[in-house]
């Protein structure tokens, strides 16, 4: 057998391979895939979409996902399948692929998917479909639920302590993609800094991605540039570059969502801490106990929290911010409820 | 189902493989294999078993409906890049700026589509002529630099590639943009206007039909015509080619229009018929990819296998990485090894000797 | 505050512009050697990765630098393997290696992310002078060491490629390998070196971005900025200096990308962004043939 006909061979052989492969998988496409009804299965399986890579070290918000997920893996062993780096345009295509497998639940943690919410629940009324973001109404479909935090009150609570920390007056917000959660967000941060501090300047700044690092360092030396000192940065893994502006201009970072001190304990002074585990702990609760119904819950000030100071503050102004912040959460501060809609023009 | 058109293809391949494609064809299968090997090796790093992570990645792609309308919607851009790259390398120009035509490609189809209201058959063909269009526009930039100021048209498609992927940015957060969205993203194309599957109702998506023939009048026109002669003439020795009196700068032109024709008839087919929408994050790396499919397959039947096995591993990446941990990221390894090593090997001393004892 | 205003701009156009630098020197001395270095994008994100882990590990980001190089000159080692040796395609294998690279680095980087590894490095940074009047010196501090030494490199290669014998040797490989073998040169062997400098030039590129910009990794962090050295090399005509303005022109554009989108000024970023490639296209057609060293690209055949 000469050396050229063993070479045609192996080739004729990738070519049934390949023709195999085909035939197979339209054979599997002639069968429905029939998934028992979740109560039965022993295991739940539920996916989620993050828009983002290494949810593990990447922003607060995704961090407290991946606590929550950690939770549901560990706590009630669930099987949580993560897409990683899905770009939101691709989102309800992964989604939908998921229910097409037979998932039990799709979590959408990013009020960016919110697009792909709509589109892909009406089209599988068979799989939970689940937004942990702000959401305002809900899918036309049987199967949808959503906690959504207040984050106009969320926004608050970092506006208060960012004008309390501030020395020259000016805080700077740096927002990734300019969805209308990172509006309400932010506009209850300019509210609440002005209730505090009246004369207080607030810069807002969108990035347009979570991710890019030079980009979110470049805006936030503008920032600082323009006599910011406190720096709230509502993003994803672009945070660091806001870190290292700071770190270089002399600012001051308050961390989104989950204690980022680690990260740079220089310049952190404290982190507006979202329970985010626990509207997971609750989604599988009544999701075991088959009581999850199709409604929006409204997670208030009392899933909120500040983490530690860790002295980088007088002691006086943090005596300050915790009263104002627990006022807020008893629900005794009342803070104007406005929607700037002009800080997207930036 | 596809029985027919499976041994029609038999036999075409079996007629193309008589006539010698010999020994680089085995030489591209090896470096595909020790890639996947060398992707279990990675995979087993990560602490994957694997067996779990081929089984994975491939059922992934191909098991089920949804999964197999995917792979095949991948192919689609796939092939149709891989063309986009070979056709003009045959005549002696490297199309590197394929997903800038592909880009731009979608952006013109997306305008048209978005914004005619006319009888469904009318404003597809419209949407792809745009599309065709666009993808020529794209090119004829480098195209002139090089037959006007003999600039390398690598550099020139590069640099064309990022200018259309910035316009495509541009576009989608501005005139395009829907006004609802806020992100960049157009409105999706009306459900009249979208690509339907063909057969109905099967989810085979009928841009692979076109691909498909496309690929096959490609082989056709390389191996079969007065056309395909001048182009491996002019590729090969332009300076014989030139006393030969062939119309060297005619066929070249020729070729690197239809290569660019094709990436940007891909950006429409996967607007149409895929994604509904042009969008920041809409699309995959085709144009990029085209590259390894186009050097790897060495001819527009090759590029179809390889197209098909590269769609295989696009689609099952996310599989494999939610089913066994072993990262997406992968993949990026599997599109540029195979073309290392099969460069590698096809260059080297060791294996002129073996190809020439082959005979 | 309109002079502080334009020093912090030109410390962002030179941060910018650093990395850019750094590859378009490391492309041009392979490209006048005869090799396309179409993988700078690879051996950027090599070099960024390196400098950061071993920034992180070490706790100096200088650690960081070296391990740029030393990785940096394994890359141009793969690459003079392939494209000098072999020899194949230049700018298949590039594209290749660019693709594997990415893979690479974004696997290595997820499994130590899992793993637990601190997330910022030490980073080179600038001493600031808080406030004050702005002079040269502000300006001379506000920039990392890394800015200095690519400015010192331009020189150096300068003077090396167009002021000294070797260099002139250099060159003719560039414009003719069959010449320069005739005049008793061994090819292969400078252009390996050249690779391999090459390799190190980009990689440093790559510590630039991390080490002299925001000192962490993010996959794909170089977003293409291998081939806008690529567009200023060839806008600058292969010459150190023309090159340099390019990747300064560049850097401003990225620059006033982000501002414009802050200050909701000017037009639409990415028309920023689109800048130095129409540009770059704009110069090639209108100021007549752009040949660049006859021989770049073109394998020479051993023995």
């Amino acid at each position: 057998m000469s050396k050229r006909s063993t070479g045609r061979r192996l080739l004729a052989g990738l070519l049934v391979l390949w023709m195999v492969g085909m035939l197979a998988g339209c054979g599997a496409a002639e069968e429905q895939a029939q998934e028992p009804a979740a109560e039965e299965k022993p295991k739940v399986r539920a996916a989620i979409i993050f828009s983002i890579v290494n949810p593990a070290r990447a922003g607060g918000w995704d961090r407290a996902d991946w606590a929550g997920i950690q939770l549901l893996r560990e706590q009630y062993g669930w099987e949580v399948t993560v897409a990683e780096g899905v770009p939101y345009a691709q989102t309800a295509a992964t989604a939908a692929g998921y229910a097409e497998k037979g998932y039990d639940l799709v979590i959408f943690p990013d009020a960016g998917q919110t697009e792909a919410f709509f589109e892909v629940a009406p089209k599988y009324p068979k799989t939970w479909f689940v937004m942990m973001s702000m959401c305002e109404k809900l899918p036309n479909s049987p199967r949808v639920a959503a906690w959504s935090p207040d984050l106009y009150a969320y926004g608050a609570m970092v506006g208060l302590v960012a004008a309390k920390a501030t020395e020259t007056g000016t805080i700077g917000l740096i927002g990734g993609v300019p969805v209308p959660a990172l509006i309400t967000l932010f506009s209850g941060s300019i509210e609440a800094a002005k209730l505090v501090r009246p004369d207080v300047e607030v810069l807002t700044y969108f990035v347009g991605d979570w991710v890019d690092v030079a980009k979110h360092r470049e805006l936030a030396a503008l920032q600082i540039q323009e006599g910011a000192d406190v720096i709230f940065p509502e993003t994803g893994p672009g945070t660091l570059g806001c870190y290292e502006a700071a770190k270089a201009g002399g600012a001051k970072i308050i961390g989104f969502a989950w204690d980022m001190y680690e990260d740079a304990p220089e310049v952190i002074i404290t982190s507006v801490i979202f329970d985010k585990p626990r509207m997971y702990r609750d989604l599988a609760e009544q999701f075991m106990a088959g009581t999850l119904e199709k409604k929006i819950v409204h997670c208030g000030p009392e899933y909120f929290g500040l983490a530690d100071f860790r002295g980088s503050l007088p002691e006086d102004t943090i005596k300050e911010i915790k009263d104002l912040v627990s006022q807020l959460q008893k629900g005794e501060l009342i803070i104007p409820v406005v929607i700037h809609e002009e800080i997207v023009g930036k | 189902m596809l029985r027919n058109s499976i041994a029609l293809k038999n036999a075409f391949i079996t007629k193309i493989l008589r006539t010698g494609w010999g020994s680089s064809a085995t030489l591209a299968v090896l470096s595909m294999i020790v890639s996947l090997l060398a992707l279990c090796l990675c995979s087993y790093f990560a602490g994957a078993s694997p067996l779990q992570v081929m089984v994975a990645l491939f059922e992934g792609a191909l098991r089920g409906r949804y999964a197999l309308t995917t792979t095949l919607s991948e192919w689609v851009a796939m092939t149709l890049c891989g063309l986009a790259v070979l056709i003009p390398y045959r005549a002696g120009f490297f199309n590197v700026g394929g997903q800038g035509q592909l880009e731009v490609g979608a952006v013109a189809a997306a305008a048209v589509a978005l914004s005619l209201n006319a009888p469904r058959p009318l404003v597809i063909m419209l949407a792809l002529a745009a599309a065709v269009a666009a993808g020529l526009l794209a090119v004829s930039v480098p195209l002139i630099l090089r037959l006007r100021r003999g600039a390398s048209e690598v550099t020139t498609t590069i640099m064309m590639n990022f200018a259309c992927i910035q316009f495509m940015y541009a576009m989608v957060t501005g005139p395009l943009k829907d006004a609802r969205s806020w992100y960049g993203t157009t409105p999706p194309v009306p459900q009249a206007y979208q690509l339907p599957s063909f057969p109905p109702g099967s989810g085979i998506p009928a841009g692979m039909w076109v691909a498909a023939l496309i690929a096959l009048a490609a082989a056709w026109l390389m191996n079969s015509t007065v056309f395909g002669l001048y182009l491996r003439a002019v590729g090969s020795n332009r300076p014989a080619a030139v006393a030969a009196g062939i119309p060297v700068n005619r066929v070249l032109t020729g070729a690197v229009l239809m290569g660019a024709a094709l990436a940007g008839l891909a950006g429409g087919l996967q607007l149409l018929g895929y994604t509904f929408r042009v969008a920041e994050g809409w699309s995959k790396s085709w144009g990029l990819v085209g590259i390894p499919i186009a050097l790897l397959g060495g001819n527009p039947l090759g590029v179809l296998v390889v197209g098909f096995l590269f769609a295989i591993l696009e689609t099952g990446a996310r599989s494999m990485q939610a089913l066994t941990g072993a990262p997406a990221a992968l993949i990026y390894l599997f599109q540029g090894l195979p073309v290392i090593i099969y460069l590698g090997l096809r260059a080297s001393a060791w294996y002129s000797r073996w190809s020439q004892a082959a005979g | 505050m309109e002079g502080q205003w334009w020093a912090e701009f030109l410390s962002a156009v030179l941060r910018a512009a650093t990395p850019l630098v750094f590859c378009a020197l490391g492309v041009l001395v392979c490209e006048r050697a005869g090799i396309l270095n179409i993988g700078v994008e690879g051996s950027m994100l090599l070099g960024a990765l390196a400098a950061v882990l071993a920034a992180v590990y070490s706790g100096n980001p200088w650690m960081g630098v070296v391990a740029a190089l030393g990785v940096g000159m394994l890359g141009g080692m793969i690459l003079a393997l392939l494209t000098v040796y072999l020899p194949a395609d230049q700018v298949a294998t590039g594209i290749a290696f660019n693709l594997v690279c990415l893979g690479v680095t974004s696997f290595v980087y997820k499994l130590l992310v899992l793993g637990g590894v601190q997330l910022m490095a030490p980073a080179l940074r600038a001493v600031r002078a808080p406030g004050g009047p702005v002079s040269l010196l502000d300006l001379a501090t506000a920039v990392t060491p890394l800015t200095w030494i690519a400015l010192l490199l331009v020189v150096l290669i300068w003077i090396f490629l167009f002021r000294t014998g070797p260099g002139l040797l250099w060159r003719s490989m560039g414009e003719s390998a069959r010449a320069a073998h005739a005049a008793g040169l061994d090819v292969h062997k400078v252009r390996t070196v050249a690779a391999v400098v090459g390799g190190l030039l980009s990689a440093l590129g790559g510590a630039a971005l991390t080490l002299g910009w925001v000192p962490t990794f993010t996959d794909n962090m170089t977003m293409g900025r291998g081939f806008i050295a690529l567009a200023a090399v060839y806008f600058g005509r292969w010459h150190p200096g023309l090159a340099l303005l390019a990747c300064l022109l560049f850097g401003a554009g990225e620059a006033l990308a982000f501002r414009a989108q802050a200050l909701g000024a000017g037009l639409n970023p990415y028309y920023y962004l689109m800048l130095p490639y129409v540009v770059t296209l704009v110069a090639v057609g209108a100021t007549g043939r752009a040949i660049g060293p006859r021989d770049a690209g073109k394998p020479y055949p051993r023995g």
